[in-house]
């Protein structure tokens, strides 16, 4: 437990860093921020009062200081051109993001635990395969996987919701129709590439003495694979998933812009392009704290999967 | 053992659990149930192709306004011809000098706060309007006055011939939705009012519908749902799978519409492709200062094949910024700069600006510039004219255009059945298109004709603006281009009571 | 991003010649191939401006959205019409030149902390371990997102950005390499008075590092083209630049008029992608010694089964009839090439009769150990059984593996070599052994545990309740060792396997683990295999002893009979290496 509670610390630590980074980054330049929101035909008077009245000229950790106190009681500013709170932005938008990601990581460890048990385990041509697969889902990004699963499953077959997105309190099916295409856009890649490095952990669990043992001891093959090897591992199987967020992260934000889906990713392209800079620093926050969690979640799971991690 | 078994389950219900939690957290907006057999539907979902740019009631754009149309009523109603019909006010009087509105507002009209609709706060939104908003130019020195509860007049410091357009463009928001400044929330007198429970920015807006609105039964869906898709791709793929009951097609897409079996509702010839030549005096780009230039940027471009190819047939060449049979318009009108590149060339020369300039054009998205400035690029640099394109988006675009930072725009602006509004818009020195406004003693003048004659006296002062302008090059007008709307035979969409012509109304919808 | 993931495999490895490397890359197909396509894509992008069909940008308003194959258009046309080949020609450059600046500033700044972090150790090598584990917990696409809102589109600004987020996979590289590097160094620097020389450790560093630095850009530059066309895609590029990604976000955009203008773009980016993803494989399995070529063909190890089991069917079975387990004539090997077949064990013999303890001596690579897993039917995966049968009371277990799987943990039990990892690390004493009985005798989960309870206290276990709930890395080796015991004893087999028991474990120990054995055998009538390199474990314990070398048996007897009257010379010689080996020792 208290290599979990020295994680969270380094966590902590890792977040105030890079938010303090990316806030003197965005926040830097005050004048240009307040002419920004002005409007290019303000006078200069009218400039330096907004700078004045937005705090801008305060040294930025005066600012940043006042904002991570803001942040705290959950107020991450406002947009610097609707007025919208940045928070109620993001509560309509983060479980959007969340369901793609939380689903798609739940399917690529059941296939590619599947996949990866199938080819350490028979080899062969379902290992080569396999090999083959998870290079091709690797090499090929997210946004060209969506584009194409668009052009096949909406354009000329119909099947499915090219586009847009249905809330499960409005419609199940709807729901889960309008979820299929994205989440199988992401799951490609995220397979690939977790089958490719589950194969790897299992065949190296696979050679470990314990295993001969194991069947010296008369248990049957699948009782030592399914039993013992996939719990043993599941350690650096939890590592895996917790890259292959970082990478859902990214690749979610081609698929929302490719299919029109109202989550953190759409919200950050247009906030960027616009200049919404509270609307951006939000985005990155909670981008990390997900990141965070998950790490802490894996590190957390990892202690219950594996005694030896346990004792600190 | 068993506790071995109970531990590796955890592993798999951690992400579970999160998932749950995702899931039970999710409030995001609705979407248009399918009409059921013949029933009529509850809601109608339409698509928009640019978000809404905040709740401020003066710099609601007329194009894709319906959020505007939804939150807000206006003064007066501009059917498609361009006359005034009731709205907030039901009985208004125009002075015979053209100078001063006087209006009635209905009795009993409320604002979804429960605050009344009265003259005190007609006159506040007026205030506003005049002084902040942004079309304040239009109302420059207006004296706005209540003279009683219900009663308000307006009191323009010259003639102005467009007096109901005025009444028809302002929103009457709620006072106290103006005070604020911050226009989170929309408060007015519409026909629907905004849920925010069910409305992402960006993205999705909900809106109710308003019992207490005096002209509901126009209006009869009991929901409306704006989705914004800005992606044509996406906004097509959304009909075809009545995700939306209609939206904005382009010719780019209207025939997979059409093939998809959705009703096309086509506005001829409602608005004019062109560039605006605005620093005729060549303040900021000499150059431009030169009629033989602005004559030779007229004949670089092959107007028939931009009309066949780049909009697919559904455009005619103009070589007039006029609407076709507006009274401005010159019927037979020779091509006064055919398309002849080497001519261009011996114009430039001869202009004294072979070596050309280099020239910046705004662009934003959703306005077709993405097919056009490819085009338009190449042929302004035969002449030697370096385009370099600025990429504006947010809030502050349409603004920033409108400064006059960029004196040359390329925009596909809507003509007018009422070409003294194109005249207003384009011409005039104030015009809100004339982006570097510099004045020209030939266009007063011939606007205090329009202003001051008799209806023959009219039309002869709009030809004689129309032929100077076009001598005088300040545009490159290209094509008059098709707007289409599409939408699912599940709905009724009326002909579009719009009166630039840009798409179907609110109200058309039923 | 997937790609970024596979960087994350990279190992460091030896470092080849450089000729050799090449001239092997060049031997393997996929690896032509894949430079081939790469070097086409380089020559395409110097050489644009003398390929180009049309200049970029270049819109012909007759090629609006023409079709692929039309003449004049390979790709077909844009919906402004713009030849589509072209735009992707001009965009080449701006492609390579990204992928070119995140490799140099990754490396750049990657390599330079690995090597400082490595060498001097210490507090850098804790803030560049910090910062490195921030660096790569961040979500890349995101960071560059945001910073568009600060610099507009540029392009170069992200790749560069992209480079410094990426150098950490340089950093872990390189730092790993130097640690190992350092530690050669200082044993041979102990022997020389005077300083270590920074510019000797840094260049034999910078050599040895070549290789894994190298594979890895591969992939690097791959995940900077995915980056850079997402970018592009995503509308944060620069609109007048004809680049890969905006050719494919245009062709999106227009799909209902040009189906098919997503394709060349597509396929562009996705094929370039995997070229470099491909070929850094190739040049890891180049460069880094690998056994993939020498797994036997599949054909080749079906034949070879086939004939030794036709044999076994065939021959005459002359066993000793006495003997409770009788190998005869086994032969086998291990695969050294596609089509060969290194022979390990030359068909051996071997009797063992009930209760009796037989040593099976030997130095290491003799083929004792071979001959151990054999019986049990546990020989790695890539082992080939070419010949022999081993007879259970009779039956050939090799010629039927249902027979196998039977005996297995049943009547044939496996004491192996090195306790702590032979027991399971996920699981408590008490499960494994639990489960491991259960799996072979039909009984309660409780009758289980108590006769463990009871099994555990024979085999010398003070507390066995206690122990049971203990996980492996909380028990001592000796512990261990007699757990394994416990486990292999108490399903009660006829034989016991023993691959060098006591090898691992101290030396007090190591006496009381062997009475443990003989007094287990004496009271259950175990038969033993016991396979060890110690003569003095030989003498204590066993009946009858085998002499390994070199795959064969040389001389058996019984205990008294060898030691005193050894008849081979080989024998004699490891005797008497043996005792003087105790002489030194005691």
């Amino acid at each position: 437990m208290l290599s979990v509670l020295k994680n969270l610390i380094r966590s902590v630590a890792i977040l105030l860093l890079v938010t303090f980074a990316t806030f003197c980054l965005m926040f830097g330049n005050g004048t240009g921020i307040a002419r920004s929101i002005l409007g290019y035909q303000a006078a200069e008077v009218d400039v330096q009062q907004k700078v004045i009245e937005l705090g801008l000229d305060r040294p930025l950790l005066t600012q940043f200081g006042d904002w991570i106190a803001h942040a705290v009681t959950g107020n991450l500013g406002e947009s610097f051109f609707t007025g919208q709170t940045v928070t109620s932005a993001l509560a309509t938008r983060v479980p959007v993001t969340l369901t793609l990601i939380v689903l798609t990581l739940i399917l690529t460890v059941i296939f590619s635990v599947l996949l990866g048990v199938a080819a350490a385990v028979y080899g062969g041509w379902l290992d080569k395969v396999l090999q083959f697969i998870s290079v091709l889902g690797a090499a090929i990004p997210p946004f060209i996987i969506a584009i194409a699963l668009i052009f096949t499953f909406a354009i000329s077959v119909r099947l499915l919701p090219a586009t847009g997105y249905v809330s499960p309190d409005q419609s199940v099916t709807g729901w889960i129709m309008s979820i299929t295409l994205p989440i199988a856009a992401l799951l490609i890649g995220s397979v690939a590439s977790a089958a490719s490095q589950f194969r790897g952990a299992v065949l190296d669990a696979l050679s470990k003495d314990y295993v001969r043992t194991l069947r010296a001891r008369g248990l049957k093959e699948s009782r030592v694979i399914f039993r013992h090897v996939l719990r043993n591992a599941g350690g650096p199987g939890l590592t895996v998933l917790s890259l292959q967020t970082l990478g859902l992260l990214g690749g979610a934000i081609f698929v929302e812009q490719v299919m029109a889906l109202p989550g953190m990713g759409q919200m950050a392209n247009q906030s960027a392009q616009q200049g919404d800079v509270p609307m951006v620093m939000g985005t990155v926050v909670v981008t990390i704290i997900i990141v965070l969690c998950v790490n802490l979640l894996s590190d957390f799971a990892n202690t219950i999967l594996n005694p030896k991690a346990r004792t600190r | 053992m068993l506790r071995s078994r109970r531990r590796a389950l955890v592993s798999i219900v951690t992400p579970v659990a999160i998932g749950i939690m995702a899931l039970t957290g999710c409030t995001s907006a609705g979407q248009s149930g399918d009409a059921a057999g013949g029933t009529k539907q509850e809601t109608l979902t339409l698509g928009m192709t640019a978000d809404i740019q905040g709740w401020d009631p003066t710099i609601q754009p007329g194009y894709q306004g319906w959020s505007a149309d939804a939150v807000w009523d206006s003064l007066l109603r501009c059917d498609k011809n361009g006359k005034p019909q009731p709205s907030l006010a039901d009985k208004w009087e125009f002075s015979a000098d053209q100078k001063t509105a006087t209006l009635h507002i209905r009795e009993g009209a409320k604002f979804t706060d429960g605050t009344p609709v009265d003259a005190a706060a007609v006159k506040a939104n007026l205030d506003y309007v005049a002084s902040a908003g942004g079309a304040a130019a239009r109302w420059a020195n207006t004296t706005i006055k209540s003279t009683d509860d219900q009663t308000v007049s307006v009191s323009w410091p010259e003639a102005n011939p467009l007096l109901a357009l005025r009444l028809c463009e302002p929103k009457i928001a709620s006072p106290e939705s103006l005070k604020s400044k911050k226009f989170n929330e929309p408060v007015g007198s519409g026909p629907y009012t905004l849920d925010e429970s069910a409305t992402t920015r960006g993205s999705v807006y909900t809106f109710t519908k308003n019992e207490e609105f005096w002209d509901s039964e126009n209006f009869p869906y009991k929901k409306l749902v704006l989705k914004v898709l800005e992606d044509e791709t996406a906004s097509i793929n959304a009909l075809k799978t009545k995700q939306l009951d209609g939206t904005i097609v382009s010719s780019a897409t209207l025939e997979e519409a059409k093939g998809a079996g959705q009703n096309i509702q086509t506005l001829t010839g409602t608005s004019t492709t062109r560039l605006l030549l605005t620093d005729h005096e060549g303040k900021k780009i000499p150059a431009l200062g030169n009629l033989d230039v602005r004559k030779a940027m007229n004949m670089v471009f092959d107007r028939e094949a931009m009309s066949s190819k780049l909009y697919q047939g559904h455009a005619k060449p103009a070589t007039q910024i006029f609407r076709e049979g507006s009274d401005a318009y010159i019927a037979d009108m020779a091509d006064p700069y055919p398309y002849n590149v080497d001519e261009a060339k011996k114009l430039m020369k001869k202009a004294g600006f072979e070596d050309g300039f280099t020239l910046q054009i705004p662009t934003m998205k959703g306005q077709n510039h993405e097919t056009l400035m490819p085009y338009i690029t190449q042929q302004l640099a035969q002449i030697n004219i370096k385009v370099e394109q600025v990429a504006l988006s947010g809030p502050n675009a349409i603004s920033e255009i409108l400064s006059g930072k960029f004196p040359v725009p390329l925009w596909q602006l809507g003509n007018y059945g009422e070409s003294v509004q194109d005249i207003t818009d384009y011409v005039n020195a104030d015009g809100i298109w004339n982006v570097s406004h510099q004045k020209d003693e030939k266009v007063s003048a011939l606007w205090n004709k329009v202003k001051t004659s008799d209806e023959a006296g009219r039309k002869a002062a709009q030809q004689e603006l129309n032929q100077y302008v076009t001598d005088q090059a300040w545009f490159v007008p290209m094509v008059s281009m098709d707007r289409f709307y599409a939408s699912n035979p599940n709905i009724t969409v009326e002909e579009s009571s719009d009166y630039s012509g840009l798409h179907p109304l609110l109200r058309d919808f039923k | 991003m997937s790609a970024e993931v596979s960087m994350n495999e990279s190992a460091t490895a030896e470092p080849a010649a450089g000729r050799s490397v090449l001239r092997r890359l060049l031997k393997n197909p996929l690896g032509m191939l894949c430079s081939a396509f790469l070097l086409f894509i380089i020559v395409l992008g110097v050489f644009t401006p003398l390929i180009a069909p049309f200049k970029p940008n270049e819109a012909n308003l007759n090629s609006v959205n023409a079709q692929p194959f039309s003449p004049g258009h390979l790709f077909g046309a844009d919906r402004a019409g713009r030849d589509v080949l072209s735009q992707l020609l001009w965009g080449t450059n701006g492609t390579l030149l990204g992928s070119l600046l995140v490799l140099v500033i990754a490396i750049v700044l990657g390599v330079t902390a690995g090597l400082l972090a490595g060498f001097y150790r210490g507090k850098i090598e804790a803030v560049a371990g910090f910062v490195t584990d921030v660096v790569m917990s961040l979500p890349s696409i995101v960071l560059l997102i945001a910073l568009f809102a600060l610099t507009g589109p540029n392009v170069m600004i992200a790749m560069a950005v992209f480079g410094v987020l990426v150098s950490p996979t340089y950093y872990r590289l390189v730092r790993s390499v130097v640690l190992s590097v350092r530690s050669e160094l200082y044993i041979d620097a102990a022997k020389v008075v005077g300083l270590t020389d920074a510019r000797i450790i840094a260049r034999h560093v910078l050599w040895a590092v070549r290789a894994p630095v190298v594979i890895q850009s591969s992939f690097v530059a791959a995940s900077g083209i995915a980056i850079q066309a997402g970018v592009e895609f995503l509308g944060l590029g620069d609109p007048e630049q004809p680049s890969w990604g905006g050719t494919l976000q245009d062709a999106n955009g227009n799909i209902y008029n040009n189906q098919f203008g997503v394709i060349w773009p597509a396929l562009l980016v996705s094929l370039t992608i995997l070229s470099l993803i491909l070929f850094g494989n190739v040049l890891r399995d180049v460069m880094q010694a690998s056994a993939h070529d020498k797994n036997l063909k599949k054909s080749r190890r079906r034949t070879l089964l086939q004939n030794a089991q036709s044999e076994r069917t065939s021959a005459k079975s002359s066993n000793d009839e006495k003997a409770f387990l009788s190998i005869r004539g086994l032969k086998v090997g291990y695969p050294d090439g596609p089509e060969d077949v290194r022979t390990v064990v030359h068909g051996v013999d071997l009797d063992v009769r009930r209760g009796e303890i037989h040593g099976l001596v030997g130095e290491s690579g003799s083929g004792k150990s071979q001959m151990a897993f054999s019986t049990l039917g546990i020989l790695p995966k890539e082992a080939v059984i070419l010949g022999g049968s081993i007879f259970l009371e009779g039956q050939d277990l090799l010629a039927d593996k249902k027979a196998q799987a039977a005996a297995r943990g049943r009547r044939i039990g496996y004491i192996p070599q090195e306790p702590m990892s032979n027991l399971d690390p996920s699981f408590t004493i008490g499960a494994q052994l639990v489960y491991g009985l259960r799996a072979v005798k039909n009984i309660s989960a409780k009758d289980a545990k108590e006769e463990l309870l009871a099994l555990l206290t024979r085999v010398g276990i003070r507390n066995p309740k206690n122990v049971m709930r203990l996980y492996p890395h909380e028990i001592s080796g000796g512990m261990a060792q007699r757990v394994l015991i416990c486990g292999a004893v108490a399903a009660d087999p006829e034989l016991i396997v023993a691959d060098e028991p006591t090898t691992a474990l101290d030396v007090t120990v190591q006496a009381e683990v062997l009475e443990l054995l003989r007094e287990l055998s004496t009271e259950r009538g175990l038969a033993m295999i016991l396979v060890t390199h110690n003569l003095g474990v030989v003498a204590d314990l066993c009946d009858t002893v085998s002499v390994m070398k070199d795959g064969r048996i040389v001389e058996r007897n019984d205990v008294e009979s060898l030691f005193n009257n050894p008849q081979q010379e080989y024998t004699k010689t490891l005797l008497e290496s043996s005792r003087s080996v105790e002489l030194t020792e005691a």
